[in-house]
């Protein structure tokens, strides 16, 4: 089966403005970065702020050109793809945002947000068709079909990521791509949200690409679990064999760090934070992005930085002190 | 109104809190936010109140803070020390709110002053409520930033808030919070904006300190997680009421009021089963509206009965344990 989206050696970076005497750079805040993603399946990306994981999201959209590796969306390059082909085979890749309230424009219904995809991509649909189209994404997202008529402030934030998701179903796309979707919401709801994503995956036979910073919630809804620091995979797995056991010590800290309510093992873990922050992404340190605050750290983490290695079972790590899995 | 707490108990506790409400006012109506809310806290207890958006939780802190909105007003009594919170002219309170009651909220850089360097704004409260003097206060203040783990604190003290990041800037909020070792420290979700790793260094900084200090905390928090890691007791709190509350490790293990038992299922967890699908609780949290005579949480809940039509009063169901539920019976 052709992977619906893939990314091999993806390295995305900004651009940041020269002044009087400094020069124009390029700042890489993604660097190769591999991804396979079969229809049906869903790619957890977790990462703490700044490590990049929006980002990612944005380029696999093709939203940022990367500087380099690429970006394939069913065996196909968008890179290579004229703008009027672009334009079509955008149709098939999707966004949610983490507001769902700010990513609805204020002024509009909801049918003309709904139907904003649609006189894109499918511009010969009649009105009636729209329309049909409009409410039955409505009812597959659970909302009623007269919430057409209603405005984004009307709505509250569950009722809103239902909406985003119902404009990125509506084209009937092959993947979307999840950016903290659940994470402005009620924890009540948020459950409400997973659980219709998943929902719709089995329906459609969507690819998912969950973007989140919460282990706990990313374990429910992933098949693979990708771990990101400073722009770079340090871990990626089968969501079971990560949760069983993290290779790479970054992944492990952050699912340590996840409290959970159950009072005797949170008590355990008073006091046991791993201190410092992460260094900033403009100044990466030379050795492994994580050694600053790695409790295993030696001196070659500091100068060598580790690559991603196979450890079998579909398992990689970056860490030059992983024992192998039994 | 009901009074759920006999008032010979008020005494031996730091705060008391009887029947205390927040009403907002707005066009020609009033909507009721805080709902006869009756809780005690003794010297240095951690208390977790835990709600979803539009429960009350975070008014409930700015109306002991004396912060509420222009149309809003608090009712009831929240004895605090021996004084009534609500009832306290604005200096006397700006003596309490100094000297031992102090508050930190979710975003530090709403609360911290962005033209002036951290070291001043961390001295300002030596001086004005402990009459330190300028010098000492600032040596005061850098020792602190120190001891919430700034790096280098003498730099530190002479920089502005934007130059920390989100988790420095909630160390120094806390750092300012508990530098006039207050009795009791209220945190409005002081975690939620910062990641995992920063957040488990900012909890269990806080909490160490209050035990050095010997300060209380009242935590608001949708994250019951965050409670399991750093409370004594919980209260929980729907649509301005409390609908149950107890000692932490009891509450999560053993949570009676249908809301606290789905809140509980819904956090998603790192050991638990995979199931098909995540539990949920039907519906959406109550938002504004005028006070109810039935329970809240009725409209969503799954073992709603016809008493549910009128809000059952909070009643003890064990040790250190209150309920308002029309579901368990009384002992």
């Amino acid at each position: 089966m052709t992977p619906v989206l893939e990314a091999r050696n993806l390295t995305v970076g900004y651009k940041i403005p020269g002044g009087l005497f400094a020069r124009p750079q390029t700042l890489p805040i993604v660097q190769e970065v591999n991804i396979s993603l079969l229809p049906g399946q869903t790619l957890g990306i977790v990462g703490e702020s700044g490590c990049g994981k929006s980002t990612l999201g944005r380029a696999l959209m093709y939203l940022i050109k990367p500087l380099a590796g690429e970006v394939l969306w069913s065996g196909q390059n968008p890179a290579q793809m004229s703008p009027e082909v672009l334009r079509k085979n955008r149709a098939q890749m999707q966004i949610i945002f983490q507001d769902p309230i700010a990513a609805l424009d204020p002024r509009m219904t909801l049918a003309r947000i709904l139907s904003r995809p649609l006189a894109t991509f499918e511009p010969q649909l009649s009105k009636t068709d729209v329309q049909t189209r409009v409410a039955e994404a409505l009812q597959r997202v659970g909302l009623s079909p007269d919430f057409a008529a209603r405005y984004p402030h009307e709505l509250s934030g569950g009722q809103a990521q239902r909406v985003g998701i119902a404009r990125a179903i509506i084209g009937r796309p092959k993947v979307i791509i999840c950016d903290e979707p659940v994470s402005a919401l009620d924890v009540s709801i948020q459950a409400q949200v997973v659980n219709l994503l998943m929902d719709l995956q089995a329906e459609m036979g969507l690819a998912l690409v969950f973007i989140s910073h919460n282990l706990a919630v990313v374990r429910h809804i992933s098949h693979q679990v990708m771990v990101m620091c400073l722009g770079r995979t340090v871990e990626q797995a089968p969501r079971d064999a990560f949760y069983a056991r993290q290779l790479h010590p970054y992944a492990a800290a952050l699912k340590q760090a996840v409290p959970e309510p159950d009072v005797a093992a949170e008590r355990l873990r008073r006091g046991q934070s791993l201190p410092g922050e992460l260094p900033s992404i403009a100044h990466p340190p030379p050795g492994c992005v994580f050694s600053s605050r790695c409790p295993q750290a030696q001196d070659l983490c500091r100068t060598a930085r580790p690559l991603l290695k196979s450890y079998g079972s579909g398992r990689q790590g970056a860490c030059h002190f992983i024992e192998a899995p039994p | 109104m009901d009074c759920e707490t006999p008032l010979t108990q008020m005494n031996t506790n730091l705060l008391s809190l009887h029947d205390l409400s927040v009403h907002f006012a707005h066009g020609g109506g009033q909507t009721t936010v805080v709902d006869r809310v009756s809780l005690t806290l003794g010297a240095g207890e951690v208390l977790g109140i835990v709600g979803e958006s539009g429960s009350g939780k975070s008014q409930l802190l700015f109306a002991l803070m004396g912060l509420l909105a222009s149309n809003g007003n608090a009712t009831g009594h929240a004895l605090f020390d021996g004084q009534d919170l609500l009832s306290l002219p604005t200096k006397a309170l700006d003596r309490v709110r100094g000297a031992s009651l102090s508050m930190i909220f979710q975003d530090p850089m709403t609360a911290l002053n962005p033209y002036k360097r951290i070291g001043d704004q961390l001295a300002e409260g030596l001086i004005h409520h402990q009459g330190l003097p300028r010098a000492a206060a600032l040596a005061e203040a850098s020792r602190m930033l120190d001891r919430v783990r700034i790096p280098d604190a003498p730099r530190a003290a002479r920089r502005y808030p934007h130059e920390f990041s989100g988790g420095m800037r909630q160390r120094v909020m806390i750092a300012m919070a508990l530098l006039v070792k207050p009795k009791l420290l209220l945190a409005d979700e002081p975690t939620t904006a910062l990641d995992v790793t920063i957040q488990a260094q900012v909890l269990d900084l806080m909490l160490e300190i209050a035990h050095e200090t010997g300060t209380a905390i009242i935590l608001v928090t949708h994250d019951l997680g965050v409670v399991a890691r750093i409370c004594d007791r919980v209260a929980v709190l729907y649509g301005g009421r409390i609908m149950e509350e107890g000692p932490a490790e009891t509450m999560l293990s053993d949570p009676r009021h249908p809301y606290a038992r789905g809140l509980l299922a819904t956090t998603p967890r790192l050991e638990a089963a995979i199931t098909p699908r995540l539990p949920t609780i039907p519906g959406a949290p109550r938002s504004g509206g005028a006070m109810l005579p039935s329970c809240p949480f009725a409209p969503r809940c799954s073992d709603k009965m016809p008493a549910c039509d009128h809000m059952p009063p909070l009643r003890d169901i064990g040790p250190e344990r209150r309920l308002a539920c029309h579901l368990e019976p009384a002992p």
